[in-house]
């Protein structure tokens, strides 16, 4: 069987829900990308844009209507598949009673390979930085630490891909740094990552190509760098004006404005022939918030 | 083999929940209790007690492994691995299995130690093991249906008329539509007073056994497949 271009190879895949209220479908429809081995993809959509289907249909856990989807050239829906990609739910739940290495264990036991499942649960345990946590009990367990669980369990039995939903998504920056690091460890080792998340904040380190979602469609596909690398000319003065110089913003300090390919003096030079009282300006590069903000209000 | 995996991976559970949770306690009261009742009242024989531990048994374990909302929604989380649905509930099954199965050799360790009116037997032993095999698998059905209520459900009918054949319930000129439900549910349901007729050899009743293990079965996988579906 041929292995097609990424590890994971979504082709035309429509699924849809019943419709309520009538005349409005929901679900996605033809959804082609892939993810290369090595590779950290973040899929980027508001609540109900269909991320978390499309992380159930790659895990096999629903079938598409229609299109293809392939993990290393196996279908999705076949064990093959299953032994090669893990998932964490948005809110993973564990066996209660049983401490940390115990869940880990409980999920080894279920992989083909037992005889080497106390040495795999010990590689999760320090991969995903649980080290000196193996005794606690999971219900006792911290949303961080959760997550770290969540991740070990996905990654155990050597999976090459792993799919999480939103599980960067509500914990401390420090954690999110950390656990982004592991995962593009893990990315860097030969594995590939589709991560959602519907608030984009803190993937910018970790990301290298976003998909944006809208309403069950890809909207906007675009390599980290490319998305990220767009300027912005913030302008602080000394009172606001009444109406903005064409191509700027109101802002709480002034203006703003969307560089494109123009200079931050040819903008600057607008804003002084409008007569504006400049008292600074700076020029950032925008955050993957406000793009992900543009992309799905254009 | 992947059933076997999952029955190993549940053993494991078992474990744990026998020594950390209230399930342990419970089997534990179980247990006790009905030996106490056996041995004071003198009415239950040794093929009554056997049935009645290993399908109540059954049912707490049922219940203590799969029936709390977590414990529900885990099964997704299980589904995410190298298994199936069916090999998922042939594990949590052979564990509740297993759990009445031990209640099962405590109440007659406890018999033989203790010197009751009644010696466990073999044949009575066997009974209690099938009454436990489709017990545990008719409990997972019903957990994973509507969780621990059903189970507590099940139980309180074994315990209040499982007892009785149903001929005795409907043995009267106006039986009422209550004990109608109750004699049809005693004929078609897993019952304690089928199951005993297995220590006897009785064929009809094994098969009843092993044909209520299959449905259950059937029927918890086809649950577990909704459920891992729903809760992903």
């Amino acid at each position: 069987m041929t292995v097609d271009a990424g590890l994971l190879v979504f082709t035309g895949v429509t699924r849809r829900f019943g419709s309520r209220p009538p005349g409005v479908e929901r679900g996605i429809f033809e959804i082609s990308f892939n993810v290369a081995a090595g590779e950290v993809v973040g899929l980027v959509g508001a609540p109900g844009s269909g991320k978390s289907t499309i992380l159930r249909l790659a895990a096999g856990l629903e079938y598409p209507d229609a299109g293809t989807i392939r993990v290393a050239g196996d279908r999705a829906d076949t064990p093959a598949a299953h032994a090669r990609i893990g998932l964490v739910p948005a809110a993973p739940v564990f066996p209660s009673g049983l401490g940390v290495r115990e869940t880990l264990c409980y999920f080894a036991a279920l992989h083909p390979d037992r005889a080497g499942s106390r040495r795999t649960v010990t590689t999760a345990l320090e991969a995903w930085g649980l080290t000196g946590q193996e005794s606690r009990r999971v219900e006792r367990l911290g949303t961080p630490e959760r997550r770290r669980l969540g991740m070990a369990q996905a990654a155990l039995g050597n999976r090459q891909v792993l799919l999480l939903d939103e599980t960067l998504q509500g914990i401390d920056p420090v954690t999110r740094r950390d656990l982004g690091d592991r995962l593009q460890r893990f990315a860097g080792a030969g594995g590939a990552v589709l991560l959602s998340a519907s608030d984009p904040v803190g993937l910018e380190r970790v990301v290298d190509r976003f998909l944006i979602l809208h309403a069950g469609r890809i909207v906007h596909e675009a390599p980290a760098p490319a998305f990220l690398g767009q300027r912005v000319l913030e302008v602080t003065l000394d009172a606001p004006p009444r109406e903005p110089p064409p191509g700027f913003r109101l802002t709480a300090s002034g203006l703003e404005a969307d560089l494109g390919t123009r200079s931050a003096e040819a903008a600057l030079a607008l804003c002084r022939a409008h007569r504006l009282a400049v008292r600074g300006s700076r020029v950032r590069l925008k955050s993957l918030e406000e793009v992900a903000f543009d992309v799905l209000t254009r | 083999m992947r059933f076997l995996r999952s029955a190993a991976a549940d053993w494991g559970l078992l474990r744990a929940r026998l020594c950390r949770s209230s399930l342990g306690a419970w089997l534990a009261l179980l247990v006790g209790g009905c030996w106490a009742v056996s041995r004071l009242g003198g009415s239950w024989d040794v093929v009554t007690l056997a049935v009645r531990v290993g399908m109540l048994a059954a049912i707490a374990c049922a219940a203590g492994l799969a029936g709390a909302p977590e414990d529900r929604a885990g099964v997704a989380m299980a589904l995410c691995h190298p298994t199936s649905p069916r090999a998922i509930v042939i594990g949590r099954w052979f564990a509740a299995w297993s759990g009445a199965v031990l209640a099962l050799l405590a109440v007659a360790a406890l018999d033989l130690w203790l010197g009751g009116a009644t010696r466990p037997s073999v044949p009575a032993l066997a009974a209690g093991v099938a009454g436990a095999s489709a017990a545990a698998a008719c409990a997972l059905c019903l957990v994973w249906l509507g969780g621990t209520p059903l189970a507590l459900a099940f139980f309180l009918f074994l315990v209040l008329c499982g007892g009785a054949p149903p001929e005795g319930l409907v043995n009267l000129e106006r039986p009422g539509a209550l004990r109608f439900a109750a004699a049809v549910g005693l004929e078609v349901l897993p019952s304690l007073w089928r199951y005993r007729l297995i220590a006897g050899g009785d064929l009809g009743a094994s098969v009843h056994a092993c044909a209520w293990t299959g449905l259950g079965l059937l029927g918890a996988g086809a649950l577990v497949r909704r459920l891992g579906i729903r809760d992903a």
